[in-house]
């Protein structure tokens, strides 16, 4: 693994460099030397360095009823919304009532038609996420008249 | 949204279907990949790990402010793997 290559960091040539990596729920930050398979953890010239970590995240939560603020107001609310586009909350829904259909024995075909409706809107989800809003690809066939 | 799940389940309580969208939230986010965010914290002299939050799904890149005082922020390489040789700083 000898050899060099330009460090993004310091913009020069180097035969180390900065990486990271995830572990027990934390990210590692160090710099790695593949000559001497050696990291280096940030050193005082790196203190007080911004990292910034780009990420998918979870949605926030719906609160319950019994949830309260520091002061003991409630915080839930009829009118929430969640973090996903408009146009997938129905989806969301239909999660929910199958969820909801499961516990009966008598719900079984409901919750698959609504479970379906769900798998449709994650197969659009990822699609949406995919294109990141950036407008889609059309492919156009050639047809030979 | 839990006036359309009350529709169909009018003897469940608003609890057990806020529990339920949740769980539809919590799948959705994880299968489509759909939210995305980024954050920011400093680095320490001598410390390695940086604790993750809960809402943190999956890192797709990391920036390190630049060297020599530049206020750039530069994309560094995931490491393929884990370190060899590891300490818990």
């Amino acid at each position: 693994m000898a050899g060099t290559y330009v460090d993004n960091w310091s913009n020069r040539y180097a035969t180390n460099q900065w990486v990271w990596w995830t572990e027990r729920d934390a990210v590692g930050i160090a710099k790695f030397n593949p000559n001497s398979e050696k990291f280096t953890s940030p050193a005082a010239a790196q203190d007080g360095k911004k990292i910034t970590l780009f990420y998918y995240k979870k949605a926030d939560l719906f609160k319950e009823p019994s949830a309260v603020d520091s002061e003991g107001a409630s915080t839930f609310s009829w009118t929430a919304t969640s973090n996903f586009p408009g146009q997938f909350h129905d989806y969301l829904v239909a999660k929910a009532i199958a969820l909801g259909y499961e516990k009966k024995p008598e719900g079984i075909q409901l919750a698959q038609y609504f479970n379906e409706k769900f798998e449709k809107g994650v197969r659009e989800g990822r699609a949406y996420a995919y294109r990141a809003r950036a407008g889609t690809v059309k492919y156009v066939k050639p047809v030979d008249f | 949204m839990v006036e359309l799940v009350q529709q169909h389940h009018p003897d469940l309580g608003v609890t057990e279907i806020v529990k339920m969208l949740n769980t539809a939230q919590e799948e959705y986010s994880q299968r489509t990949r759909m939210l995305e965010k980024a954050t920011q914290f400093d680095l320490e002299t001598n410390q390695r790990y940086y604790l993750l939050d809960e809402a943190i799904l999956e890192i797709k890149s990391v920036d390190m402010e630049g060297a020599d005082g530049s206020a750039d922020h530069v994309n560094i390489p995931k490491l393929i793997g884990r370190p060899i040789r590891r300490d818990l700083t």
